[in-house]
């Protein structure tokens, strides 16, 4: 258990190499957005334009009402 | 996000891997992919693991509103949630009132934001098409996108789904067994977008099934450290200037499924499981 702890210590130190030599970074490591931001498309939403538009050009891998319904998080900017 | 991901993956695992108390519980708790899905804060993902791993939950109990209810949220990652969907169809077969009600739960949940989108962008599902056939993968979506574009990804799909059925071949009509559908739910990586190790999450809650076998105790403690050691291997990489990982980093996910297989093949006798069965 203690060789696994090692490893995982070692492991995510070795993955976020760079992250650790950008301390600002760290910041909005756990307070950002998140990867889920479709703010193009609440954007659209918000202001009244095309969501069509702003859904082809988000380029986002899931089905428009799923992405409808997360619209209250990125309303809230930092959920 | 993070707190928010942290519940959503503590509520999956108490739904169908026997929540803290299993001794695979906290391999997976810290491995690659939950690591990776918390830098990311990836909400959805997490948001599409729970459902599933509800509507795998419920089945057995007969709980079918739930079920309907947990499909309908897993489906925001169709590719991962439809071996389980079909599993569960075939599964409870012989209950055709129950599958009613089922869909009728999932119906409702969606079908105000099915409604909304279609009237905000009537062509949203072929957009959804393009979108899909257009991200950024790795593994065997994006081989099969070089192959036969968004049909490759459609018999990759199928491929999986077939491959999910086989698996449940004797279980029609019966409850779902919980070890099966956690690896149906793993089976779904293979068919996903895997655009980070985070995707190997929906993984996990088999490999922390094996924790509840004795006999297989330490294949979680295993598993997990050597994707461990694999990330080790990045170091040249990253001290050389690096900005990140490479992107077939992702394929780890892989590592996870493959670590799970015993629950496909196997099924515990009623002495072999520990008492936190989920």
């Amino acid at each position: 258990m203690a060789l696994f702890g090692l490893l995982a210590v070692a492991g995510s130190v070795a993955r976020e190499w760079p992250l650790l030599h950008r301390p600002a970074d760290w910041a909005t490591t756990f307070s950002g957005p998140g990867d889920f931001a479709p703010a193009e498309i609440i954007t659209a939403l918000v202001n009244g334009q095309s969501v069509a538009t702003a859904y082809a050009r988000s380029g986002q891998p899931y089905p428009l009402p799923y992405l409808i319904a997360f619209t209250p998080f990125g309303l809230l900017h930092d959920p | 996000m993070t707190l928010f991901c942290i519940g959503l993956f503590m509520l999956s695992m108490a739904l169908l891997a026997g929540g803290w108390r299993n001794p695979g519980f906290l391999p997976a708790l810290i491995s690659v992919p939950l690591f990776a899905d918390l830098l990311t804060a990836h909400a959805t993902s997490q948001l599409g693991l729970t459902g599933l791993c509800l509507a795998a939950w419920a089945q057995p109990r007969r709980r079918w509103v739930l079920m309907g209810v947990g499909l309908a949220i897993g489906l925001i990652r169709p590719p991962n949630a439809l071996p389980l969907v079909a599993v569960l169809i075939y599964s409870s077969w012989s209950e055709p009132f129950g599958l009613l009600k089922a869909v009728l739960a999932g119906a409702a949940v969606m079908l105000p934001l099915v409604a909304l989108a279609f009237w905000l962008d009537p062509a949203w599902v072929g957009i959804y098409g393009v979108n899909v056939g257009h991200t950024d993968y790795a593994g065997l979506p994006l081989v099969a996108i070089r192959l036969g574009g968004t049909w490759g990804l459609v018999l990759l799909q199928i491929t999986t789904i077939l491959g999910a059925l086989f698996l449940a071949r004797s279980r029609r009509g019966q409850p779902l067994d919980p070890d099966l559908a956690a690896y149906v739910i793993a089976i779904g990586v293979i068919s996903s977008k895997l655009a980070g190790p985070y995707s190997g999450i929906f993984a996990l809650p088999a490999l922390a099934r094996l924790g509840l076998r004795p006999q297989l105790a330490w294949t979680p403690w295993m598993a997990s450290g050597a994707a461990w050691l694999f990330e080790l291997t990045f170091v040249p990489g990253m001290v050389a200037g690096a900005l990140a990982p490479p992107v077939w980093e992702s394929i780890i996910a892989y590592w996870f499924v493959f670590a799970a297989w015993p629950l496909a093949i196997s099924r515990p006798s009623a002495a072999e499981v520990a008492p936190a069965t989920g």
